[in-house]
């Protein structure tokens, strides 16, 4: 199937990681293929948002969340990097999709395709998520659940807000008070709901953040916990989660006894999972 | 007296250091338990509080009302006395942060009239 993908430019061959795939392509707009044991697989990038995942290994094919998954799951992978012009881009599109998955979408045993048991144990938060958080470009869900990635959903629109309810955003923002959550990273943001866009803020957010935890190379504090703004009309939260932070704007009624809360259960879940705190 | 008005606030419960410092980073009074450098503390703070007030100003709000910083076993609080100057907090991440964060602002004119 890299044989049928488009050509673009070459930029070259590696071995690295997922994670290092995905961090260091944040400019990057072409098509990643990539090659595990005698399977291969693609990961589109859109302008240093993965748009697509795909993976195929004999009969057996991994589309979406399933594929994305599976890669991600890999230590090392051999990849090479072909950048697209957006027509190129396109086409490549247009082929991942018309590549049916194999039903149904799980893993074989057969194929040597890792069982769900094998994979690395993740926060049954993050497991409730239908999207790994790195898989959603800029979705500014909104109020109205809207979304802009469209391989996980079968309906039109992306999931509703009942859908995201069920994930650790929506859990937050149900709070009284709460008027945005957003999960940010590395200079993006990857995933918000609610009322604000908060966008903006991620980079600010991440300065802010660097700077307070310099706070520890002056005195011992410990891991870093949580930094909380008072700003006229409510407060601004930012806390680490798992690799990411999270960012939630309140009004002033907020309970923050509650919100505490939360980020106890976050972090305690963290800790469960072996996760230093950062 | 600005040290014994700071002194009120050491005596509470898990309060390890306080201090005012300009917006420069700049320590104008303190009183604490021998924790730290409060010079590269102050410079850190100030930093902080300079980019909470952009996210501030981001989000289309003039003033900041104070930041808290909580470690695994270290809480920063840290509140404005006027455009210049702030009142820091220093206390043990089990200290009750709201009783501080209630005398801080009780004791804040009271800390200004002597400054």
């Amino acid at each position: 199937m890299i044989k049928e993908m488009p050509g673009g430019t070459p930029i070259g061959e590696m071995q690295s990681s997922p994670q290092w795939i995905l961090s260091h392509t944040v400019r990057f707009h072409g098509a990643v293929l990539v090659r595990i044991g005698e399977g291969e697989g693609v990961i589109l990038i859109d302008h240093g948002k993965p748009s697509a995942f795909f993976f195929r290994h004999g009969r057996q094919v991994l589309k979406g969340h399933a594929a994305s998954e599976y890669i991600r799951n890999q230590k090392l992978i051999d990849i090479s990097l072909r950048r697209y012009n957006d027509e190129d881009f396109l086409r490549a599109q247009d082929f991942i999709h018309s590549l049916e998955p194999s039903p149904p979408q799980k893993y074989s045993e057969e194929t040597g395709l890792r069982t769900p048991e094998h994979v690395t144990e993740a926060s049954p938060v993050v497991r409730e998520m239908k999207i790994p958080v790195r898989e959603v470009t800029v979705a500014h869900l909104g109020k109205a659940g809207e979304a802009d990635y469209e391989e996980e959903s079968e309906e039109s629109g992306g999931p509703d807000i009942e859908e995201v309810g069920k994930l650790l955003l929506g859990q937050i923002i149900k709070l009284k008070g709460v008027q945005a959550v957003s999960i940010f990273g590395r200079g993006t943001n990857v995933l918000s709901i609610g009322d604000v866009n908060l966008e903006s803020l991620v980079i600010l957010a991440e300065d802010m953040l660097q700077t307070a935890k310099n706070i520890s190379s002056v005195i011992d504090t410990g891991s870093f916990v949580h930094l909380t703004l008072q700003i006229p009309g409510g407060t601004v939260i930012i806390t680490p989660y798992y690799d990411e932070h999270l960012c939630i704007l309140t009004t002033s009624s907020v309970n923050l006894g509650q919100i505490r809360k939360i980020l106890r259960d976050i972090h305690a879940s963290q800790s469960n999972q072996g996760v230093k705190a950062v | 007296m600005v040290k014994q008005a700071l002194q009120k606030l050491l005596v509470l419960d898990g309060v390890q250091s306080a201090m005012i410092i300009r917006k420069d980073g700049t320590v104008v009074g303190s009183v604490e338990s021998g924790e730290g450098d409060e010079e590269q503390i102050a410079a850190v703070v100030s930093f902080v509080m300079a980019e909470s007030s952009a996210m501030a100003t981001q989000l289309g709000k003039e003033n900041l009302s104070g930041i808290f910083v909580e470690f695994k076993e270290r809480a920063l609080i840290s509140v404005p006395l006027n455009d210049q100057l702030f009142l820091v907090i220093i206390a043990s991440a089990s200290a009750n942060i709201a009783q501080i964060s209630k005398e801080m602002k009780k004791n804040r004119e009271t800390i200004l009239s002597h400054l």
